[in-house]
Order: C-alpha cells, then structure tokens, then sequence
C-alpha cells in the first residue's frame, strides 16, 4: 500500500511540474491628472491607461485569474485615494488572429479555458474618486494577479 | 489487517486523485503599479477692481491692462498646467436705471504679478487658454473701453466681472 500512495504522489508531483503558466505585469494603471471632486474612469480597453498583464498557457488548458486590488492608493504621506472597480473593469483580451476581449469582475476569480491562442492579455481598469479636498500630489498602489493553473 | 489497508490504501488513493484534480497543478502571480495624480484646487481672488475713474459725457475712455486701475484676478492652481479663463462680462456699467457701454474688453495673463511680457488676449465668454506658472500662480489682468454718452447722465456706475478658471 505505501508502495502505491508513493506512485500516486509522484505521479501527482510530475503532473504539477509540467503544467506552468507565465504571467508578467507589462503596464502599470495609469489614471492621469486627476482634478478634486471629479470621479475619472479608465475602462480595461484603453490600450494605453488599463493595466495590462501578460499571461502564457498551452491550448486547451484552463487557469484561474485573480486579482489582488487595493480599495486606495496612498501618498507617500500616507494620504489615501478611492479606487473602485466595477463588474467590467478587467477584460481577457486573445493575442493574435481574430482576437477578442472579454470584460469581467476583477473582484471575482475568472476561470478562462486557452482554445485558439496559448497568448492572452489581461487588463484592469477603475475609477478613481478624489474628493472635492483631495490632497494634491502622486498616489499609487500594487494590483497583483494570481494564475493557478487548472489544466 | 490486510482489509484494513486495503480500504485505507483506496481513500488515500481517492483523496490524492481529488487533490490532482480540484487543486491548481502551480499557480503563478505578477504585479503591476497603479497611479494617479490628484491636481490642487484651483483658487481665485479678485485682487484689483477696474476703475475707470472720472469720465466725461462723449469722451470714450480706455484702462490699458497695464494701467494701475485695470482689473486683476489672482489664481493659484497646478504648477505648469493649462487652463480655461471664462469671462462673464457686462455689456454696459450701471447708475440706477442708467447705464454706460462698454466698448471692448482686453485682457492679459501671466506667471508674475506683472504685465510685463505678459500673454494678451480678448475676455469672453468663449474659454481662452492660458499656462500657470511653475510656482503656480497666474495672473489675469483685464482692462476695457467705456462709450459714455454726450448727455451721459452724471454718476457712479458700476457693474460685476465675473471669471471662471478650469483644468483641461
């Protein structure tokens, strides 16, 4: 019996280790000048504001897509900025031939099967609210995205 | 005892098949930066009344933007941005039910309290572009032209200029 919980977890380690995804942040999540008061919104499709990652899997495997999203960003004073996001701030955009884009919840894991391109993009937008006495100066924080490979 | 291995032999055996299929077989992450910058809000003052001083009935008189009695407003907003100057202006001056036209509406803005090399312009309701300073401050100066009449009714007359200042 020991001899076979052996095989089976050694299958299930060879099983892990040839299934890896790649995933690289390519773009930072630029929302510009931004004036007191005044809510701006960068959708996921704006090819040069939205965050965008890079992430690599064979056709005909399947990830989970997670995000990890600040609710602020802050001075370095520690000062906070409002940030939201909305049931369409993230898209999955297919890199190459007929390629499309496919918005969802960033506040929700996204399951997203590889059929036609191993190569996708996917992109993170929100909005920013600044109060009508936001202090003035730079504000950023980190958005992370998890990949767990499924198949 | 063999029994008892077999049937502990086959749930390790199913829980490990489960395990390979529920879990993710590796999972990978990556982080990107997110940015904005928050401008300051723009203040305004009324820093200097146009005055056009004493007039005579069918003489026009002019204040230069440079003159001592031209109008000036001050603003403090971001360090080198572009703005909108908005004017809210009168057509005439007034003295009770009297009134007193205005001929023509000139204006200037600048970095410094100064109208020296200063940008001009013509004030209207129609937005004009100007650039505040590096030490964000910017400077509008308006002057203008009043038509008085030859039997220009003898008083004070007055009226409201009104600026609104924008990013874009």
């Amino acid at each position: 019996m020991s001899s076979l919980v052996a095989v089976l977890i050694a299958l299930a380690g060879t099983a892990r280790g040839a299934a890896q995804a790649t995933v690289q942040g390519q773009q930072g999540l630029t929302f510009g000048f931004n004036i007191p008061g005044v809510n701006r919104t960068i959708a996921p499709t704006d090819a040069v504001n939205a965050g965008r990652f890079y992430v690599g899997h064979r056709v005909g495997g399947q990830v989970r897509l997670t995000f990890t999203l600040p609710s602020t960003l802050s001075k370095s004073n520690g000062t906070t900025l409002k940030v939201t996001y909305s049931s369409t701030s993230a898209a999955i955009q297919t890199i190459g031939a007929g390629s499309t884009t496919t918005t969802f919840n960033p506040g929700s894991s996204k399951t997203y099967s590889y059929t036609t391109s191993p190569d996708i993009y996917v992109k993170i937008g929100g909005t920013v609210q600044p109060k009508s006495n936001q202090q003035s100066g730079i504000y950023t924080g980190t958005i992370t995205l998890t990949v767990a490979v499924l198949q | 005892m063999s029994n008892f291995h077999a049937v502990t032999g086959r749930r390790l055996a199913a829980l490990i098949a489960l395990a390979i299929v529920a879990a993710p077989l590796s999972a990978q992450s990556a982080s990107i930066t997110a940015t904005a910058t928050v401008f300051r809000p723009i203040t305004i003052s009324g820093a200097r009344n146009l005055d056009f001083a004493n007039v005579f009935p069918g003489v026009n008189k002019s204040v230069a933007v440079s003159a001592a009695t031209s109008g000036r407003f001050d603003i403090v907003a971001e360090a080198s941005q572009a703005v909108s100057l908005t004017f809210a202006l009168p057509t005439t001056l007034a003295s009770g039910v009297n009134s007193l036209a205005i001929g023509s509406w000139n204006g200037c803005w600048n970095a410094t309290n100064s109208t020296t090399g200063c940008t001009t312009f013509t004030p209207s309701a129609s937005a004009s572009n100007a650039t505040v300073g590096g030490a964000t401050n910017l400077y509008v100066f308006v002057g203008a032209t009043v038509l008085p009449t030859a039997a220009q009714v003898a008083g004070a007359y007055t009226g409201t200029v009104s600026l609104t200042v924008a990013y874009f």
